[in-house]
């Protein structure tokens, strides 16, 4: 009987099954292609995407070929007038829908794996995770597809509520697709697998699966598959109108859900107002307060209308400090980072201020941009309303690792030193005009951030043509006194911060499946009250261990102790030793 | 009447019901098809005949009563049952792409008793050519495809759904006499609907006649004769007489066999033909 049901099935959908064959093929092909060109860490990639996208089709089209057709054509009949069991016969059909897709999906994540493992690193065992993974997700979307195509005429309308459904989710339910989908197994970076398999998505997806599965064949199977085919009985024009009348009303009481969820969320912190800086959370006033201490005076000082600033919290593993999106011309959000120390996150308020006043257009000016970064810092130094740590422990490195970079070569400067060397190096060529005069400081200010600007290409090109070097040369300054007075002041630096005491990093002390903490130990006639460890995680693959979100502090209270880690197993952490607050550099913690 | 689970009867129901929606399409059926003989299930367009052979094939549940195959009782035919029921639809749904013969090995591979030769014999004797595709087949060589897939296995019932719809009328022959063919040479129980009168008549031992999903009558063929008979216009007709249909050559009047026969009113036997239009008419 099965045999000759799935003789049937080959010999009906053959043909079509050939034609998807070179799809795929071409499919997995543009994609590695395309991998290619990402420079992506790992070209296995290209088979993961392709089940991440081309899966839920694959499934889609073998559910509508195996189940729906013989709807359609009415050889359901027949198959009913036969001595087979209904949930024979669809336990025949979900067998060879989830074996096709399996074959497709996981044929070309080992066919890509066999193709580059001569030109990357692909250990068995992930493979193998990976497989599992792929599995999981592809069976739980062949199950839902098998389901959907028992719903009759009505599948369509379920495909699109179930489609605003996920998608509406979105804004309510923290990364949905992660944590409450059967898109779990795949929605994960795909190098982070190489560290740990998602189990708990594998999870969701094969309870999503399994769950999809017993409802089809319970819909299958309940009065001999009456219910299915009185579901594929034609819609009458009232029923029609019907359901178009209740997929709007589910979509519009969707909007209506998630604006009241975004109104909740205003009205439980709501918006508060000091002078031109409102602020969101409650915990921000003394920041938004800061910051507007500094506006007017700053105002006054560049000759300009400044926007209007608003504060708010961000919850993302983002590594800006700082994110701002400019609302209009007088108008601006800036996104703060939970992690960040006050006095930073005002220093970067401040730069993202004058950035949007100047459309974020001086950045893009190689001889202007180091000159834009630093000046926050020499302001508020100036002024003495916030301390300028990190800029002068970035100077410090500056000075040790490039004292002859050039100010005036902003992506020089950035490519090799980086945003935040950039930016100490601006605040020291701040100082070195400043020791200068005030005239020639508050000119060169105004100058380059006096005009509100907009991206347009009239703006850029105005911005463009700025150059600080003559602005200066005008005002009657040498250029070359001001490099030997900035280089100065970077050899003072350096002499100012002796080599300090190394200290090894920490090592990792396990527990049980990847948890634990970590375990150090200082080295003789050092003080822990001077040291500071630090911990946070790092994107997966990424080359250069910068921490990615937030980064936590261990507390020292002797010379040697540990800690428990509270990082998730799959992550990549990173420690750093901060010696008199000055930081020693980023290790990655090795976790077995 | 006898017990349906009995072995008189072949196939049977209790109290079938079957609604959609909130329209009641069977009413409360009592089916009793004998043994070895050729059942008329006569019905109007619309009067629940294809309902009623959905259920008895299991392919659709009812909402009540019981259906007795083999002298077992079910409230639906299992698909085991079917291992012993032959099935004509009244619209073929075959897979069009393929040949004749490649569907029967796909319905063969469902059957316990399924014989190949028996095949190739109905079909020689159907005029069906077994390398033909299924998509190039005509509506009646399709139909005749079905009755010969439908008796290949062998089976201890028939059942067909207006086997004659559509078909010329050589090809309507050759159905209605391999169906007498199988009662008489062969023992089969062979129940098909139709709306044709005539076709009862011909090959029909039993007829039951089905009108808005209640059964008005079921018997033997004949037997129609003894309860509805035509008398003279104007027949003073005493009580236990119905008077069914007015006409100018007589009037149709159903009464008991026993009150006619002590009655003495002159009377003359009516075709099956009228005496389903006088049910029919006095229904409605």
């Amino acid at each position: 009987m099965t045999l000759g049901l799935a003789v049937k099935e080959w010999g009906q959908h053959r043909r079509a099954l050939l034609g998807v064959t070179a799809l795929i093929t071409s499919q997995v092909v543009l994609l590695l292609s395309f991998v290619l060109t990402q420079e992506s860490p790992t070209l296995l990639r290209a088979a993961t995407a392709f089940a991440w996208g081309g899966g839920p089709i694959l499934a889609a089209f073998t559910a509508r070929r195996l189940f729906v057709l013989e709807h359609e054509q009415g050889t359901i009949s027949l198959l009913r007038a036969l001595p087979l069991p209904a949930e024979q016969l669809t336990g025949v059909k979900f067998a060879l829908a989830l074996l096709v897709n399996l074959a497709f999906t996981l044929g070309a994540l080992w066919i890509v794996a066999l193709l580059v493992h001569r030109q990357e690193l692909i250990p068995l065992a992930w493979l193998l995770r990976l497989s599992v993974q792929v599995a999981s997700y592809v069976f739980a979307w062949v199950a839902i597809c098998c389901l959907m195509a028992h719903l009759g005429v009505y599948r369509h309308a379920l495909w699109l509520l179930l489609l605003l459904f996920m998608l509406g989710l979105d804004d309510v339910v923290h990364e949905p697709a992660r944590y409450l989908f059967w898109t779990a197994p795949l929605a994960d970076n795909l190098e982070v697998t190489r560290y740990a398999a998602p189990w708990d998505g594998v999870a969701l997806a094969l309870a999503w699966g399994l769950g999809a599965t017993g409802l089809t064949f319970f819909l299958s199977g309940y009065r001999g598959g009456a219910w299915v085919d009185a579901l594929y009985a034609p819609m009458s024009g009232r029923r029609r109108a019907q359901i178009t009348a209740a997929i709007f009303a589910t979509l519009l009481a969707f909007e209506i859900g998630a604006d009241l969820a975004k109104r909740g969320t205003q009205s439980a912190g709501g918006l508060s107002t000091i002078g031109s800086v409102a602020y969101a959370q409650p915990d921000l006033q003394v920041l938004a307060e800061r910051l507007n201490a500094e506006l007017p005076p700053l105002s006054e000082f560049l000759q300009t209308d400044l926007p209007i600033v608003t504060l708010a919290w961000r919850h993302d593993d983002r590594p800006e400090l700082a994110l701002t999106e400019t609302l209009s011309d007088q108008e601006m959000i800036i996104g703060l980072s939970p992690a960040g120390p006050q006095d930073d996150l005002l220093r970067h308020a401040l730069t993202d201020v004058l950035g949007a006043h100047t459309g974020f257009l001086l950045e893009q000016n190689p001889r202007a941009g180091v000159w834009a970064l630093g000046f926050a810092a020499y302001w508020l130094e100036k002024r003495g309303t916030a301390k300028i740590h990190p800029v002068r422990d970035a100077a410090a490195f500056v000075a040790r690792r490039a004292p002859q970079a050039p100010v005036q070569d902003y992506d020089e400067v950035r490519a090799s030193l980086g945003r935040s060397g950039a930016e100490a190096l601006g605040w020291l060529a701040w100082r070195s005009v400043d020791a200068a005069g005030t005239e020639p400081t508050q000119v060169l200010a105004r100058a380059l951030f006096s005009t509100a600007r907009r991206r347009a290409s009239v703006g850029l090109l105005a911005s463009s043509a700025i150059d600080p070097v003559e602005i200066l040369t005008n005002e009657g300054l040498s250029p070359r006194s001001l490099d030997r007075s900035t280089q100065d002041g970077l050899r003072e630096l350096a002499q100012q911060r002796p080599a300090l005491p190394s200290i090894p990093p920490p090592s990792f002390w396990a527990e049980s499946q990847g948890l634990g903490g970590l375990r150090w130990s200082l080295p003789s006639g050092l003080d822990p009250e001077q040291v500071t460890l630090w911990w946070g995680t790092v994107e997966p693959l990424s080359k250069l261990p910068t921490p990615q979100g937030r980064i936590y502090e261990v507390p020292i209270h002797g010379s040697w102790g540990r800690a428990a880690l509270n990082a998730d197993p799959r992550e990549r952490v990173i420690t750093q030793w901060s010696i008199d607050g000055v930081n020693q550099g980023w290790t990655e913690l090795h976790r077995p | 009447m006898a017990n349906p689970s009995n072995g008189r009867w072949a196939l049977a129901t209790k109290g079938l019901i079957r609604r959609f929606g909130a329209r009641e399409v069977v009413r409360g059926i009592d089916l009793r098809v004998p043994q070895g003989k050729v059942y008329g299930f006569l019905g109007r367009n619309g009067a629940g005949k294809t309902t009623t052979i959905r259920m008895l094939m299991g392919m659709l549940p009812p909402h009540g009563g019981q259906i007795h195959v083999g002298g077992r009782a079910r409230a639906r035919v299992t698909a085991e049952q079917r291992q012993h029921i032959g099935y004509v639809s009244q619209q073929q749904h075959f897979y069009e792409w393929m040949t004749v013969e490649q569907l029967g090995r796909f319905v063969g591979g469902f059957y316990k008793q399924w014989e190949e030769e028996e095949l190739t014999y109905l079909l020689q004797r159907l005029h069906v050519q077994s390398d033909q595709r299924v998509g190039e087949l005509s509506g009646g060589t399709k139909m005749k495809l079905a009755l010969a897939l439908a008796l290949a296995h062998r089976p201890q019932i028939l059942i067909l759904d207006e086997p004659t719809a559509g078909v010329d009328p050589i090809a309507r022959r050759e159905i209605l006499e391999l169906l007498r063919a199988q009662a008489e040479v062969e023992g089969r129980t062979v129940f098909f609907s139709t709306h044709q009168i005539v076709e009862v008549e011909e090959v029909g031992d039993w007829v039951g006649i089905l009108h808005e999903g209640y059964m008005l009558y079921q018997g033997p063929v004949g037997g129609l004769a003894e309860w509805i008979r035509r008398v003279p216009p104007g027949t003073a007709l005493g009580p236990g007489f119905r008077l069914l249909l007015e006409k100018a050559e007589g009037w149709i009047v159903l009464a008991k066999p026993p009150d006619w026969q002590s009655s003495g009113l002159p009377s003359e036997t009516v075709s099956l033909d009228e005496a389903f239009y006088a049910i029919a008419r006095e229904v409605d």
